[in-house]
């Protein structure tokens, strides 16, 4: 491997401070907004289950059957419940994207979502097994009674239909296999879901059929994740997209199939954009329109100057490395906590960048304050022609002094993974005492993020970035 | 995928715990009822002839409405007031109606449909018919559709249990 600029291991662990064990005390930023997020997400909880708890009829439990279709009202409740929490999550709320994270939140609703999903599944197969058992039929019976003789469950079972899309597409063999498009459009399926199920909650759910006052509550809930979705995700971008103006100023080529994409507009700076950030890019181009993308800034944001870095995968991005200058383009962002202020301005900081996730890095290694070691970039790639921007790095890397590592090789070369602890430990001494940013595909993020756990670097100062959503 | 499977394991704890609460909750108060509303079976001091819950379907629809238990029916009157057994073809259908100062603040089912999908049909049909109840302040209730017979029961019981209240 060749270095480009070499820290010194030895300063470095000095300058780390006297005591890292108090300041690791302190969680960054982000962490304690996850909590919080966490905590808002629980408290709903305990709030559905009582509305079951209160309009149960005391004494109506008295078999196996009333048991079990008590449990499938429950997980129905809450599958209700979380599937606005995941809505929520999505909608773009200043606060979640900035404050806790993009990144953090898509996980939360990768998580949530597989399990929102089968607790659905869960509440349809519970609620006919309950109602067959205490009615003595048969389940295969039962569940044409349930469907054809009970209101608004047609529109149920296509909700429910329509929630399973979303979770096959979403399971990580299938989404590996999908066009990024396909992924997405079927996810807005869950719209149609969440309104076809409405219905049935109110016609047959006993707690708000016979409650004006929960009816009043879970509307009220309804609609204010409503009016969220539609603040955010579609009146501030158009209106953003509308006054700023964004234009392709020109495309570049870097590379073999990498293009940066330049782009200027009215008064971008007003928009606060910081290095690390992304956006989401719709290019009002010819086949292009009916898409938008998250892409990073691949650059820090200066003088209304936006520039982002596109590798051509074979699907759309191809058509980006094609644009014309002059092309308009929506965007919605600036989002992302990937920023400067998820580290402890007193630590040094270690970049580490796989392939395309070099872009945000790239912003961050250009616009991170400080001298020398204070920024190390461990740079992933597995060919040296997959360097992107690297004449750039090095530019970076010359002026401020910065460390620049470049890891070329397969993960199985002679050598072993280049990302491994024992790597990862001769290349970076006082990596538990360093912020660490990494950002690169999902599988290469998660196999480092555990390297850098066993060397001792906490989880809160493991900064992600991905690009899964 | 593990932490799914996790997160479902011990949601179905958690649930398992909350029903086996409720249906004990629901047990405990079931004794004081029995006291105090001359429940079939328990000991009536009014002399109230007493219904076989066992087997309540014989020949005794519509039964006397039984006697208000606590405190003296003056014209205000306050306290539980059993409803009759009513028999509908899904088994026989009592409630038991809570007043306060003259005022019907609650209605309590003891006996309620079963077989077919009465159950289900309970589960959502007697919490609407109770709501009505307290806004009407009579037994004088629409039927809920598609729970015909338990609608026509509770209405009956319901209607015992008032004027055993206003006698």
């Amino acid at each position: 491997m060749s270095t480009v600029s070499t820290p010194s291991a030895r300063q470095a662990r000095h300058r780390a401070g006297p005591s890292p064990r108090h300041l690791s005390g302190l969680p960054g930023a982000g962490h304690l907004w996850s909590r919080a997020l966490l905590l808002v997400i629980w408290a709903g909880v305990p709030a559905v289950l009582a509305l079951w708890w209160q309009d149960t009829i005391p004494g109506s439990l008295r078999g196996g059957g009333d048991y079990v279709t008590a449990a499938g009202r429950l997980s129905g409740l809450l599958a209700a419940y979380l599937l606005l929490v995941l809505v929520a999550l999505m909608a773009r709320i200043p606060w979640l994207e900035s404050r806790v994270g993009s990144d953090v939140v898509a996980r939360y609703h990768r998580t949530l979502g597989e399990y929102t999903v089968a607790l659905a599944v869960a509440h349809a197969v519970l609620i006919t097994l309950g109602y067959a058992w205490q009615s003595g039929t048969n389940p295969i019976a039962e569940t044409g009674t349930v469907l054809f003789h009970y209101p608004d469950m047609l529109l149920a079972a296509a909700a429910l239909a329509l929630l399973v899309l979303v979770g096959v597409v979403s399971a990580r063999a299938v989404r590996r296999r999908l066009p990024y498009e396909t992924w997405y459009h079927v996810h807005l399926l869950v719209y149609v879901a969440i309104a076809l199920a409405f219905a049935h909650e109110f016609s047959v759910g006993a707690d708000f059929s016979t409650s004006p006052r929960n009816r009043l509550l879970w509307s009220g809930a309804h609609i204010a994740v409503a009016a969220a979705v539609l603040v955010f995700r579609v009146v501030v971008p158009a209106r953003r997209s509308l006054h700023h103006q964004v234009r392709v100023a020109r495309v570049v080529a870097e590379g073999p199939g990498v293009v940066s994409i330049h782009l200027t507009g009215r008064g971008l700076d007003e928009l606060g954009a910081q290095a690390g950030q992304f956006l989401r890019w719709r290019f009002l181009a010819r086949g292009l329109w009916w898409q938008s993308h998250p892409y990073s800034l691949s650059a820090a944001p200066e003088r209304g100057q936006w520039r982002i870095t596109v590798k051509n995968l074979g699907d759309s991005s191809a058509a980006l490395t094609r644009l014309r200058p002059g092309t308009r383009v929506w965007f919605e962002g600036p989002y992302g906590a990937f920023t400067e202020q998820r580290r402890h301005p007193a630590r040094k900081v270690l970049l580490i960048a796989g392939g395309a996730g070099i872009t945000p890095i790239r912003a961050l290694y250009e616009s991170l304050p400080g001298t020398g070691s204070d920024v190390l970039l461990l740079y992933r790639a597995s060919r040296p022609e997959d360097l992107v921007l690297y004449r750039e790095l090095q530019d970076i890397a010359r002026r401020r002094g910065f460390g620049l590592y470049p890891l070329v090789g397969p993960r199985t070369g002679p050598q072993g993974d280049p990302l491994s602890a024992d790597r990862l430990r001769a290349e970076v001494p006082d990596i538990a005492q360093r912020d660490v940013y990494l950002c690169g595909p999902g599988g290469m993020a998660e196999a480092t993020e555990q390297q850098l756990r066993r060397l001792g670097v906490p989880r809160r100062r493991i900064h992600r970035e991905a690009f899964e959503f | 995928m593990r932490k799914t499977t996790m997160a479902l394991l011990s949601t179905s704890a958690g649930l398992a715990l909350l029903i086996g609460a409720k249906a004990e909750s629901a047990g405990a108060p079931k004794p004081a009822l029995a006291v105090t509303s001359h429940l079939p079976g328990a000991p009536s001091p009014a002399g109230d002839n007493p219904t076989n819950s066992a087997a309540p379907a014989t020949g005794e629809s519509p039964p006397p409405a039984t006697t208000p238990s606590p405190g003296p029916t003056t014209a205000t009157a306050g306290g539980r007031f059993t409803g009759s057994v009513v028999d509908t073809p899904y088994g026989p259908v009592q409630v038991q109606a809570v007043l306060s100062a003259g005022r019907l603040t609650d209605v309590t089912v003891l006996q309620q449909t079963r077989g077919g999908h009465s159950s289900q049909i309970d589960s959502y049909a007697l919490p609407q018919l109770k709501s009505e109840a307290l806004k009407a302040q009579s037994a004088n209730i629409d039927a809920v559709s598609g729970a015909t017979y338990t609608s026509d029961g509770y209405a009956q019981s319901l209607q015992a249990a008032l004027d055993a209240a206003h006698r």
